[in-house]
C-alpha cells in the first residue's frame, strides 16, 4: 500500500485537535484503509473521526493525548474496531476462536489456520476503563467476581453480555501457572457459557531438563488444539502452515522491538500507543495481517521522525521504567504532561515480543517461546529484560503499579520494588490502579507528583 | 489423643523424633506426596497453622491483599517453633499465591526447599501424568540427598519404601474413612471438628504411630471391641432411616487451619458437619493409592484426588460435593473462604447455584473481632434450616 501523506511535525495532541487533524486527512487515503485484507469491502473500513468512537462509548478517549501521526489513528481506528470487526468476522463465515489466558502462543497456532480469527476475551479488560463504565466488572460481580478480583474480570462480563463479541466457535482457556484472577474467569466461561478445551501452561523451568520436559508437555498440548481446530476447520495442519504462522508472527514481533527501541530511547512515539502496540503482538487485534499493515506503518514513521530528529517528549523529560499490570491509559498521559517518559516497561507480555525459532519444528519453537513468559516464572527472571533495558536506558525512577486483588501483584510487588532498589539504587513507586474513573485519584496524582519531583531533585 | 492445635506434649514428640535423627519436612499442601518424603526416611509435616498476629507479621513481605494463610505462613517462620524446627520444605504450585510463596520464602528462609509443578488441568493426558511423574521422582532424589538415605538402582529396593509408605499412609486413610462414617451417621456420631483433629494428627505424626491413636478411638467410639481395621462390617452405614432434629450441614471452602476449629465448634452447638471438601478434612483420606509401579500410583493418585477448586476443570468437584450432599443427607452448606483466596471465593455464585441447597458463605481471616457476629450469622442459618 502507498501511503502518500505527509505528516504535521511529531508531537503529542489533545482529542479535539486529533479530531480536526483528522479532517485534513484526503478522503482516497482513509478508502484505503479496510480489515481482514485483501478484501476491499464497504463495511470493512476503520479509519473514523476520533469523535465517533467516543460516541460509540470509548468516552476515555477524550481525556488523553495521541500521536498525531496518520499511522497512530490508524492505530486507534483499528484497535476500537475489534468488536465490530469479530462480528463481522462471524458474518463472512469466518471461524471465531476465543483464546483465553495464554500469553501469546496459541494466537499464533489459530492463525495458522486459514479461515479462522484467534480474539483475547483477556483483552475486553480495558473497555471499562474505555467507556469510563462498570456495567462489565458489574456484570461479573453478579457472577461472583467482585471487587476483590484483578480488572480481567470484565472478560466474563463481556461473555455474559453476549454483545461485544460474537459467541466463539470454540475457547481454548490456557491455564496453569498463571493467574488465578484470569483463571476463575476462566472457570466461570467454562462453567456457564461454553465448553473449554484446557491447555497447560507450566512454569518456567528450573533447569535444563525440565525445560526440555516442559517443551514436550506442550507440544502435546497443542497437538490437542491442532485436533480441535481441524475438527472445528476441516482443515488438516500442515508444517509448512504452521511455519508460515510463525514468520507472520515473527514479522509483528520484529517490528514491535524495533519501535520499543525507537519509543523508548529516542522519544519518537508516546508511551500510550506503545503500550497499545506491545498488547497488541498477544493477539493482534483479531486481524494477524491488517495488524503488521498497522506496525509498519508506525515503524515507518518512528524511523522517518528518528532521521528528521523529531521527537514527541522531549530529550530532558524524566527517565522512567513502568512495570504491571496495569498501567490506566490515563496515568501515561498523565505523567508525560508532567515531564517524564518511559525508557523501559514490563507489562507481563514481554513473551510476546521474543522471536520463535524459525529452524526448530515448529510445535517446539512454540511452545519454547511460552516457557519465555514473564508471567510463569519467578519475579526475577521476570525483571531481566526490564532491568538490562533500564540500565541502558539509565532509568531514574521505577514505577510497579498493581491492583488490589491481583493474585500475583499481591505476593510479588512487594519482591519487584525491593529488588529494583538493590539492584538500581533508584527510587521506586509503588501504587495500585484504581478502578475505572473520569479522572486519576488526587491520591495517585499526589503520590506521582511527588514522584517525579524527587528524581528532579536527584538530577 | 491430644487435640489438633498442637500441644507442648505434641511438640515434644516432634523434637523427640528429630533428636534422633528423623528430618522433618514441611509442607503446606494436600497435593504434596507424603508417601515420597516418608519413603526417604523425613517425617511430613503438614504446615497448617494461621492466626491473626502471624498473618499480621507476613504483611511484612506480602501486600495486605495476599491470601491470609499465605501471609501467616511467612509470618510463622518468625515465631513458630514448629516451623524453626523443620529440615525442609516442600511446596507445590497449586494456586498462584502458593507458587510465589515459594519465591518468597526462598528469599526469607534458610532450609532447603523443593518446589513440585503439578498441572493445574486436570483431564487424564497422558503428557501431564508422564510430567508429573517426573516432578515426583525428582522430589524423590531430592528428599533422599535431604536424609542422605538414597537407593536409585532403579528396582525393587527403590521401590520398597514406597512400597511400605504407601501402606502406612493407605492404612491410616482407611482408618480416617472408618470413623468419618461415624459423622455420616443420623444421628451422627462422630462430630467433624474431631475428624479435622484426626487428619491434622495424621498430618503431622509418622503414620505407625497415628495408626493406633485411630484404632483406639474407633474401638472407643464404637463400643471397644474390635480394631477399626477388623470392624468394616459392623461399622454403621450412614442409612437414613432415622430422623435427627440437628440440622446436617456440608463445609466446604479455603483451607480450614487448627485455629479455625472456632467454628466448627460453634456451628457443632446446634448443628452436625456430617461431610466436608475441605483439604484439612475429608479431601485427605478419601481416596487410596492403588496398587502397582509406586511412584506410577502415587503420581495418578495425586494427580486424580478429589481436586481442590484451582484444578481446571474443576466440574469433579461439584460431582463429588453433589454426591456427598445425597448421600450425606445434607440441607446446607458453609462455605468459608479465605479473603482473596481467587479459587474459591470466585466458585460462590456458581457453588450456590449448582448445589441447590442454602449456603451460608464465611469469607474471612484470621481475624478474630467479628466473632459475635460470626454467631449470629451462623444461628440464622441454622434457624432457617430448622
Ligand atoms: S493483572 Fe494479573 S491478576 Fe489480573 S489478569 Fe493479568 S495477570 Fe491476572
Ligand atoms: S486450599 Fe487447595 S491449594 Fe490451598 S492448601 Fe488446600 S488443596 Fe492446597
Amino acid at each position: 500500500m502507498v501511503i502518500d501523506y505527509q505528516d504535521p511535525p511529531a508531537r503529542r495532541v489533545t482529542f479535539d485537535e486529533w479530531d480536526d487533524l483528522f479532517a485534513r486527512i484526503p478522503d482516497e487515503l482513509i478508502e484505503q484503509f479496510h480489515y481482514f485484507p485483501p478484501n476491499q469491502e464497504p463495511w470493512s473500513k476503520y479509519l473514523f473521526p476520533p469523535q465517533t468512537f467516543a460516541i460509540y462509548g470509548a468516552r476515555h478517549l477524550r481525556r488523553l493525548k495521541f500521536d498525531n501521526s496518520l499511522a497512530a489513528l490508524r492505530l486507534w481506528g483499528f484497535v476500537q474496531n475489534e468488536g465490530e470487526r469479530l462480528f463481522r468476522a462471524r458474518q463472512i463465515r469466518r471461524k471465531v476462536v476465543a483464546v483465553m489466558g495464554d500469553l501469546g502462543p496459541l494466537a499464533v497456532i489459530v492463525n495458522s489456520f486459514p479461515g479462522c480469527v484467534a480474539f483475547y476475551p483477556d483483552c475486553w479488560w480495558w473497555t471499562p476503563f474505555a467507556m469510563e463504565s462498570k456495567v462489565l466488572l458489574n456484570k461479573a460481580e453478579e457472577l461472583g467476581m467482585g471487587e476483590a478480583s484483578c480488572f480481567s474480570r470484565a472478560a466474563l462480563g463481556a461473555f455474559a453480555k453476549h454483545s461485544y463479541f460474537p459467541d466463539p466457535d470454540l475457547v481454548i482457556a490456557a491455564t496453569g501457572a498463571s493467574c488465578d484472577d484470569y483463571s476463575a474467569v476462566e472457570s466461570l466461561v467454562a462453567g456457564r457459557y461454553s465448553d473449554v478445551l484446557w491447555v497447560e501452561t507450566p512454569r518456567r523451568p528450573v533447569n535444563e531438563d525440565e525445560a526440555d520436559r516442559f517443551e514436550q508437555l506442550l507440544v502435546a498440548e497443542y497437538q490437542q488444539v491442532l485436533k480441535a481446530l481441524a475438527d472445528l476447520t476441516g482443515t488438516e495442519m500442515t508444517e509448512a502452515l504452521l511455519s508460515d504462522g510463525i514468520r507472520r508472527a515473527n514479522r509483528i514481533r520484529q517490528a514491535t522491538e524495533q519501535l520499543k527501541t525507537l519509543a523508548y530511547q529516542d522519544g519518537v512515539l508516546p508511551a500510550l500507543e506503545m503500550m497499545v502496540v506491545e498488547f497488541g503482538c498477544l493477539h493482534y487485534y483479531s486481524d494477524l495481517t491488517e495488524w503488521t499493515g498497522v506496525v509498519e506503518h508506525l515503524l515507518q514513521t518512528a524511523q522517518k521522525r528518528k532521521e528528521r530528529g523529531e521527537r514527541v517528549v522531549p530529550e530532558d523529560a524524566l527517565r522512567l521504567g513502568w512495570i504491571t499490570p496495569p498501567a490506566d491509559p490515563l496515568l501515561l498521559t498523565y505523567v508525560e504532561d508532567r515531564g517524564a517518559r518511559l525508557v523501559s516497561t514490563e507489562y507481563v507480555i514481554n513473551q510476546a515480543l521474543v522471536l520463535i525459532e524459525e529452524t526448530l519444528p515448529p510445535l517446539r519453537a512454540i511452545a519454547r517461546s511460552l516457557l519465555a513468559a514473564s508471567l510463569i516464572g519467578s519475579s526475577r527472571s521476570r525483571l531481566a529484560g526490564f532491568l538490562r533495558e533500564a540500565v541502558e536506558r539509565e532509568a531514574e525512577g521505577v514505577v510497579v503499579s498493581g491492583l488490589l486483588g491481583g493474585s500475583h501483584c499481591a505476593m510479588e510487588s512487594r519482591l519487584i520494588a525491593d529488588y529494583i532498589k538493590s539492584r538500581l539504587s533508584i527510587p521506586v513507586l509503588e501504587f495500585d490502579v484504581a478502578p475505572p474513573n473520569k479522572a486519576i485519584d488526587r491520591q495517585t496524582r499526589t503520590r506521582i507528583d511527588a514522584f517525579l519531583e524527587l528524581l528532579r531533585s536527584r538530577r | 489423643m491430644s487435640v489438633a492445635i498442637l500441644t507442648p506434649e505434641g511438640f515434644k514428640e516432634l523434637r523427640v523424633l528429630k533428636e534422633k535423627g528423623r528430618r522433618l519436612v514441611g509442607y503446606f499442601c494436600v497435593y504434596v506426596p507424603v508417601e515420597i518424603i516418608y519413603a526417604s526416611g523425613a517425617l511430613p509435616v503438614r504446615l497448617a497453622r494461621a492466626d491473626e498476629d502471624s498473618a499480621r507479621c507476613g504483611e511484612g513481605w506480602l501486600r495486605a491483599d495476599a491470601c491470609p494463610f499465605c501471609k501467616a505462613s511467612v509470618g510463622r517462620f518468625t515465631s513458630d517453633p514448629l516451623y524453626q524446627m523443620l529440615d525442609g520444605l516442600v511446596m507445590v504450585n497449586t494456586c498462584d499465591m502458593m507458587r510465589r510463596l515459594a519465591e518468597v520464602l526462598a528469599e526469607r528462609i534458610a532450609i532447603p526447599l523443593f518446589q513440585l509443578y503439578l498441572p493445574r488441568t486436570a483431564e487424564q493426558r497422558a503428557n501431564r501424568i508422564v510430567e508429573w511423574t517426573e516432578q515426583l521422582r525428582c522430589l524423590y532424589r531430592w528428599a533422599q540427598g535431604l536424609t542422605g538415605v538414597k537407593v536409585d538402582d532403579g528396582g525393587a529396593t527403590e521401590q520398597l519404601p514406597l512400597l511400605n509408605a504407601i501402606a502406612d499412609y493407605n492404612r491410616v486413610r482407611g482408618l480416617l474413612q472408618q470413623l468419618d462414617r461415624l459423622r455420616a451417621m443420623v444421628p451422627a456420631r462422630l462430630k467433624a471438628s474431631e475428624i479435622f483433629d484426626l487428619v491434622a494428627q495424621c498430618t503431622r505424626y509418622p503414620p505407625e504411630m497415628v495408626g493406633a491413636w485411630l484404632k483406639q478411638e474407633y474401638a472407643r467410639r464404637t463400643g471397644g471391641l474390635r480394631s477399626a481395621e477388623g470392624a468394616e462390617a459392623t461399622a454403621p452405614e450412614p442409612a437414613g432411616l432415622v430422623s435427627d432434629s440437628r440440622p446436617r450441614l456440608m463445609l466446604a471452602g479455603s483451607i480450614l487451619v487448627e485455629e479455625d476449629r472456632l467454628l466448627l465448634e460453634l456451628i457443632e452447638e446446634q448443628a452436625d458437619v456430617v461431610a466436608d471438601a475441605v483439604c484439612t478434612g475429608m479431601r485427605w483420606f478419601t481416596e487410596m493409592v492403588a496398587d502397582g509401579e509406586p511412584l506410577t500410583e502415587i503420581a495418578r493418585f495425586y494427580f486424580n484426588r478429589t481436586p481442590c477448586a484451582f484444578r481446571r476443570p474443576n466440574t469433579v468437584l461439584y460431582d463429588y460435593l453433589r454426591r456427598l450432599i445425597q448421600e450425606r443427607q445434607v440441607k446446607g452448606v458453609v462455605y468459608k473462604t479465605l479473603f482473596y483466596c481467587d479459587p474459591w471465593r470466585f466458585e460462590i455464585k456458581r457453588m450456590r447455584q449448582e448445589l441447590g441447597l442454602p449456603v451460608l458463605e464465611i469469607d474471612g481471616d484470621y481475624c478474630q473481632e467479628n466473632r459475635a457476629q460470626l454467631r449470629t450469622r451462623v444461628e440464622a442459618f441454622l434457624e432457617m434450616l430448622r
